[in-house]
């Protein structure tokens, strides 16, 4: 096993029975299941909407280049920069040569996934320039020194007493602050950084190919706040963010909203067509849309996985997966975690280390069915996992275990002539060494079907 | 800066991949009935009840005299002293009906409530479409404590996709820089998903609807 398979099974082993984790997840998770059951009840035909949904996207997918290609003309027309970034190297060496030219010493940015796959923070804060996150879930943990515990919800972990205790050690709040206090806390810290800030950072929900333009959502006005005074605005979107028109956001708004937090629509839906026009009384002098492919091109090179490039990061997928539930998101140690992560992980960051995420899942299809542009992630991570094995990264143990039970298998008469103990025997050192003795391997029947079957029907004779 | 390579590399993996396996796409699914429940009541009314559901406010006015007042009103229950008002037309409304005002930038930071226009109304999800063209910028619509909207029912549009057509119609493909749909004040759930509204914009959405 590679070191972070054997880190993730030590990880889920310990979290899975951490009780006080386990009642934060649940607590916030049942509260996201009835906002997206009221959520729902605001569509007359859901599965409609999902499968236009799934049609666009896929649509995209089959003309990439070009879509990409219109985007950038018509960006570049309305006064955007666009920049084309390979990896995340390509897009942090961008970033701080803005930050240099612009002298820029304060930095506000809004939620972004991607950001956080390139370590943005990281990033500018080697330059000497501060990087804050406005969004209060990213303060939070911004705060705390840790990452995004989920891709729609970085703070989901954290009870209100946590969060009182942080900001209590921080900023010496009061120990009982109520989620409200704490709230007003942040918008008052927060509005004097974003009139000081040089630049704006915010990632994409959608890339506009028709307008040239970018799709923000989000519920708490920071990132229209955080593009609102700076004079620079920087862009960092992954290439799969394309959807064809502006007429289609009147489909995928209330979509990515109802599977993302359950409600008829996010508070702030926002489209940046450019910089400060004239004759417009404020906005940014540069508006800069970074491109990153940081190896989607390689997740489209695959025939199956390809199609999780659809995804619009709704987070459902997460919410409604036992195993996320289970071990929470910390445990698989990605930017993008559950069962979406799983599937697009190991080909961002090598199989070596991440292909042992497609078995973490019992793949009971719930994420499939929550999924608003219907990938088929069952089938992706069961994709990855062969993939694994022909690749030859599963553990030795694994592969005896299966070789041996092929033997067995393949043949009625081996299947027969071992007794049941000894068969027992054989495969018992397996369940510690695989599954782990808190669970139990099924075991054989002392008889087989094929003898029960001879047997009965010879009685009846 | 802009590296032209790594523009090409992406744009040649991409083809050379499709030339590999051609991606799927499934029959395109039907696209003239609506997914949305239709709007059984009036437009105004559907606008009314969607915001308020979302915690923002409005009020429908006959006319322009009946939302000065409501207006009055508004701003003595909440001990406003004044509107922050950059809109050259709005200040003449509030000039004629002697609502307090400023637009002294000086008093930006200080301002309790801002006043300003709208694109278009969405009945069906409560939504003010705002945008960067007018006088009022981009940061009147989300830095005021309370942000005070006026319209004529004539901004008001059934459904997201019909705001959507109606600022091609208005802006062509030369939108303004930034067009954002509102639904509500600024909001928060990142707390143990307890609802805080005035997260970063503002703690108040009120809209003022009027027929003239
Ligand atoms: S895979 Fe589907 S359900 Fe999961 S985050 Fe993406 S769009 Fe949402």
């Amino acid at each position: 096993m590679s070191n972070q398979a054997t880190k993730f099974s030590q990880a889920a082993t310990r979290i899975a029975f951490d009780m006080r984790h386990r009642q934060t997840i649940r607590f916030n998770i049942a509260k996201y299941d009835f906002a997206v059951n009221n959520g729902r009840q605001r569509y007359q035909s859901l599965a409609l909407a999902k499968q236009r949904a799934a049609y666009l996207k896929r649509l995209v997918l089959a003309n990439w280049d070009t879509y990409l290609c219109t985007f950038e003309a018509k960006a570049t027309q309305n006064g955007i920069q666009v920049l084309w970034a390979k990896d995340s190297k390509e897009a942090t060496t961008y970033i701080q040569q803005i930050l240099h030219d612009e002298k820029a010493h304060l930095l506000v940015k809004s939620k972004s996934m991607t950001t956080e796959e390139i370590m943005l923070n990281e990033c500018a804060e080697a330059l000497g320039c501060e990087s804050l996150e406005t969004d209060l879930g990213e303060f939070i943990v911004q705060l705390a020194g840790e990452k995004p515990y989920h891709i729609v919800t970085p703070a989901m972990h954290k009870s209100k007493e946590d969060v009182a205790l942080l900001f209590a050690e921080k900023f010496q709040t009061p120990l009982q602050s109520t989620p409200e206090q704490l709230t007003n806390f942040v918008r008052e810290l927060l509005r004097q950084k974003y009139t000081q800030a040089d630049i704006g950072v915010t990632g994409a929900n959608f890339l506009i190919a028709d307008i040239g333009g970018v799709a923000l959502t989000e519920n708490e006005g920071n990132g229209l706040m955080s593009t609102a005074f700076p004079k620079v605005h920087i862009v960092i979107a992954g290439i799969e963010k394309l959807i064809p028109s502006v007429n289609d956001l009147g489909l995928l708004w209330p979509l990515l909203a109802a599977h993302g937090t359950g409600q008829q629509i996010t508070n702030y839906n926002t489209i940046f067509t450019g910089p400060r026009r004239k004759g417009e009384a404020d906005g940014p002098e540069k508006m800069i849309v970074i491109l990153l492919d940081n190896a989607r091109t390689d997740l489209y090179a695959d025939a199956a996985c390809s199609e999780s490039l659809a995804c619009i990061r709704c987070g459902a997928c997460l919410n409604a997966c036992p195993v996320y539930k289970t071990v929470g998101g910390y445990t698989y140690d990605t930017t993008y975690s559950g069962p979406i992560g799983s599937v697009i992980t190991p080909f961002l960051k090598g199989f070596i280390n991440f292909g042992h995420l497609s078995t973490a899942s019992s793949l009971c299809g719930a994420c499939a069915t929550v999924c608003p542009v219907l990938i088929p992630l069952p089938q992706l991570l069961l994709e990855n996992r062969r993939k694994s094995v022909e690749k030859n990264l599963r553990p030795m143990a694994e592969k005896m275990l299966m070789q041996g039970f092929r033997l067995l298998s393949s043949s009625r008469m081996a299947y027969d002539i071992f007794p049941a103990e000894l068969k027992n025997l054989a495969f018992a050192p397996f369940n510690f060494i695989l599954w782990g003795p808190k669970r139990k391997m099924p075991t054989f029947a002392s008889k087989s079907f094929s003898q029960r079957y001879k047997q009965l029907n010879s009685y009846k004779k | 800066m802009p590296n032209i390579d790594s523009r090409e590399l992406i744009l040649s993996r991409i083809r050379k991949a499709k030339t590999m396996h051609l991606p799927q796409i499934p029959a395109q699914p039907e696209q003239n009935a609506s997914v949305f429940h239709p709007i059984t009541e009036s437009e105004a009314t559907c606008f009314k009840k969607e915001l308020e559901l979302v915690s923002g406010k409005c009020e429908i006015c006959p006319t322009e005299a009946v939302m000065a007042k409501k207006i009055h009103h508004f701003i003595t229950d909440s001990a406003i002293d004044k509107l922050f008002c950059r809109d050259n037309a709005i200040i003449e409304f509030l000039q004629k009906n002697k609502i307090p005002y400023t637009n002294d930038e000086a008093e930006f930071t200080t301002m309790q409530a801002a006043i300003t226009s709208c694109e278009f109304l969405v009945a069906r999800t409560g939504t003010v479409v705002v945008s960067s063209a007018g006088n009022s910028g981009r940061q009147l619509m989300v830095f005021p404590p309370i942000h005070l909207v006026i319209a004529t029912k004539k901004r008001l549009v059934p459904y997201l996709s019909d705001a959507i057509t109606a600022l091609q119609h208005q802006y062509g493909d030369n939108f303004p820089s930034l067009v954002s749909f509102v639904s509500g004040p600024s909001r928060t759930a990142d707390i143990e998903k307890t609802l805080v509204l005035g997260a970063h914009g503002p703690k108040q959405l009120q809209v003022f609807l009027h027929n003239e």
